[in-house]
């Protein structure tokens, strides 16, 4: 083979798609060719390093409305009329936001989503006098935010997700491989909510006139842990 | 029900960042890239059913892809006809030319790369898929995914240093 057809290949050897052997021999004597692998290898870590476009929490919110609208019609559809208005009733008299079924639903969403497209946090801190702060404006409530780093749960960062039309912070907090989400609404109605959904663990509790839903995909007691260290007054405010 | 859900979460919703990128990369447009990302994902919701469990990236970006091309045909644009053909493109520039191009115009240089071209570099470059797993997304054989990316490549680095 010549020169010419070697270069041919070294596209695809870039890429580890060809034969490496023959390929590597022919590099070993010919610096022309070894020049033009590191001209590709050059352009093809740049193109790597490119900035991606991310997608920003609204544009992940109307993503993800488009998909339970289309579940939503059928659920409707399935539900006998009188069921329907037994739960139109319900809506109607009782409180934002535990009401709704498909709450903690859509909080494991919001879980999930922020996990998979790597956006866990607008802002990103594991100090409380930062993330708090940032907080304040943008939401309608305050809730508490501590860094439990030394029992093991390290506060990374805060965002904001909105959820039937309102916006709700939501503190994140590592715990060794884990992400947990602490969302914090303010407190209206003690409805439970479900203790797993779909594999997630949601443990929920109120403090004063907030209330928290922590949702992760560790074990229970995990969880727990961080809802009783949440939960016991801090010694310095 | 919920059960579809989950999967589709599980294996879909987890690529929605990705198939943005791509959208994005492909349209050249903020509001074009989300609205074919919205009708990629009710596509996929119902064709769901059918999915065989394997390549969930490649399945969903192909989806996407289909949603992408459909908006620029929409938009009455002409494509470009592609030679297909592995052939020798001539010299690339040197590579410490290539190591430090400035952000935006690196992605000016990607943007005037005719769709067939520019797909197979994001594809490969950013989102690191296989050549079969390119192959499924853009419908081409394998061979011809190779050769669009050395003639993309070697269009790129030219633009770059031009």
């Amino acid at each position: 083979m010549t020169c010419d057809e070697y270069r041919k290949l070294l596209s695809a050897y870039v890429d580890g798609e060809v034969e490496r052997g023959p390929v590597d021999e022919h590099l070993k004597d010919c610096p022309e060719c070894r020049a033009q692998l590191e001209s590709l290898q050059a352009l093809s870590s740049s193109v790597k390093r490119a900035p991606r476009y991310q997608t920003n929490a609204d544009q992940r919110e109307r993503f993800l409305s488009s998909i339970s609208a289309k579940q939503t019609t059928f659920h409707w559809r399935s539900f006998s009329v009188g069921a329907a208005c037994v739960a139109l009733a319900w809506v109607a008299i009782t409180y934002f936001p535990f009401n709704r079924p498909a709450f903690g639903e859509a909080m494991v969403q919001e879980h999930i989503l922020a996990i998979g497209s790597n956006h866990l946090f607008d802002v990103a801190s594991s100090d409380r006098h930062t993330v708090k702060p940032w907080f304040a404006g943008k939401v309608s409530v305050a809730p508490k935010v501590e860094d439990y780093k030394a029992a093991g749960f390290e506060l990374i960062g805060g965002r904001i997700e909105t959820l039937n039309g309102t916006k709700v912070p939501v503190m994140v907090y590592r715990h060794g491989a884990h992400v947990i989400d602490v969302f914090a609404f303010p407190a209206g109605d003690k409805q439970e909510l479900p203790k797993t959904i779909r594999g997630f663990q949601l443990v929920t509790w109120q403090v004063e006139d907030v209330r928290y839903v922590a949702i992760s995909d560790t074990d229970r007691a995990e969880l727990d842990l961080l809802f009783r260290l949440m939960t016991t007054p801090s010694r310095v405010n | 029900m919920a059960d579809k859900r989950a999967r589709f979460d599980q294996q879909i919703i987890r690529h929605i960042d990705a198939a943005h990128n791509f959208a994005r990369w492909i349209l050249k447009n903020d509001a074009d890239a989300e609205d074919a990302v919205q009708e990629a994902l009710i596509d996929a919701w119902k064709g769901f059913g059918w999915f065989q469990g394997s390549q969930d990236k490649a399945w969903f970006l192909a989806i996407v892809r289909n949603a992408c091309y459909a908006q620029l045909r929409r938009s009455k644009r002409q494509f470009e006809i592609l030679d297909d053909e592995l052939v020798d493109d001539g010299l690339l520039p040197d590579a410490l030319l290539l190591q430090n191009v400035e952000q935006e115009f690196f992605r000016l240089a990607i943007e005037s790369l005719p769709e067939g071209y520019r797909e197979v570099v994001i594809l490969r470059e950013m989102e690191d898929l296989s050549y079969a797993e390119i192959s499924r997304v853009a419908g081409i054989p394998i061979g011809t995914v190779m050769s669009r990316l050395a003639r993309g490549r070697a269009m790129l680095a030219k633009e770059l240093t031009r």
